[in-house]
């Protein structure tokens, strides 16, 4: 849509007109360029992590002075191949067996926040994972300690074992 | 006014470079003005859509083909480019490189004699680099990229080389996913499952 005013000088009728063509050729090959350049540059796969520190105590710092009170044991998650324990305490923890194929994640994270309400400033996890589990195990009870707050993690391992070798010993008598 | 019986007629003026009339026949140009204002949109559009994607940090990691990580909603970014330990169809690549196999390994022997050669070297030759004394506690991170099906059995023996070459940050590269839908989503398939 051009404008058109009346010309200068006076002359006769003679009108100009004030519209003109854009020349888009090197606005083209300017976004062509740019198109390839952040093609090549791309990062379609954004990798995240999850850091571990596996050092309990600095070695050069003093070590800490013995506490009044006996403390608190760490929060324990071990993976088996046949389900999930976790708890604090051998005779206390919960076992949420495998149910098919799947762990109960679920409701390891109902006992998680139950555990979090109950020692709210204790933020110590340890997960124990048995050999032959697949290691994406592992990093789903790792985040799912992190998301109900336990900033700190231990890692371990060691040989299979079954729910039968964590069971408490059944009382005397009974 | 006499009703009169229909001409034909153009259906629309005439280009005068294509024809000189609207009926009359000569030969057709073979220049086509392009029409540039929607393929400049679209250009525009893809621009701005790249540009959204783009990321200074640029890409931290080298993922071996057919390498699966594993899904984290609580991970963090990883900005700290360190030693990378691989941990994939039961092998131990050590910067792409394989340096041990599950099977090859001594179940007895917690930890991977190449790994921990290679680990201490790294550490050595960076504390030398920048200075530090032996018995400070050293900083810098390891990666651990492990495909999600990888044995912990594998996974077990190069945290304890780690260790024992003495790092103690050990990054566990993840794909991270949002915290929002896919959250409900993955909170459902447990409840099914």
């Amino acid at each position: 849509m051009g404008v058109s005013l009346p010309g200068g000088g006076g002359g006769g009728g003679r009108t100009r007109s004030l519209s003109a063509d854009l020349n888009l050729v090197p606005f083209i090959d300017f976004l062509s360029v740019c198109i390839t350049f952040l093609l090549l540059t791309a990062v379609w796969t954004q990798i995240s992590a999850m850091q571990v520190d596996q050092a309990v105590q600095d070695p050069n710092q003093e070590p800490p002075p013995p506490p009044d009170e006996p403390p608190t044991p760490p929060l324990t998650v071990h993976i088996r191949s046949d389900g999930i324990w976790a708890g604090r305490e051998v005779a206390s923890g919960t076992e949420f067996p495998k149910t098919g194929e799947d762990y109960d994640w679920v409701g390891l994270q109902g006992m998680l926040e139950g555990d979090r309400t109950t020692y709210p400033d204790e933020i110590d996890a340890v997960i124990v994972t048995d050999d032959g589990v697949e290691y994406q195990y592992m990093i789903h009870a790792l985040d799912l300690t992190r998301s109900q707050g336990y900033e700190k993690t231990l890692l371990g391992g060691g040989p299979p074992s079954v729910a039968a070798d964590l069971a408490p010993p059944p009382p005397a008598g009974g | 006014m006499p009703i009169k019986l229909p001409k034909r007629r153009p259906a629309f003026a005439p280009l005068n470079r294509l024809r000189s009339g609207s009926f009359a026949g000569g030969k057709k140009g073979l220049m086509l003005s392009l029409n540039l204002t929607a393929m400049v949109d679209m250009f525009t559009v893809i621009v701005i859509f790249l540009l959204q994607q783009f990321a200074s940090s640029g890409e931290l990691l080298f993922l071996q083909k057919n390498l699966k990580l594993p899904d984290a909603h609580e991970a963090e970014e990883l900005t700290d480019r360190g030693p990378v330990v691989t941990l994939f169809e039961n092998k131990v690549l050590w910067e792409g490189k394989a340096v041990a196999n599950l099977e090859e390994l001594d179940e007895a022997d917690p930890g991977i004699p190449p790994l921990i050669e290679k680990l201490e070297a790294v550490r050595e030759r960076e504390q030398k680099l920048y200075g530090k004394k032996e018995n400070e506690p050293f900083k810098s991170h390891v990666v651990i990229q492990a495909d999600k099906a990888t044995d912990f059995q594998l996974v077990r023996k190069t945290i304890y080389s780690v260790n024992q070459a003495g790092w103690v940050h050990i990054n566990f590269a993840v794909v991270g996913v949002g915290t929002g839908a896919e959250g409900e989503e993955g909170a459902a398939e447990g409840e099914e499952g």
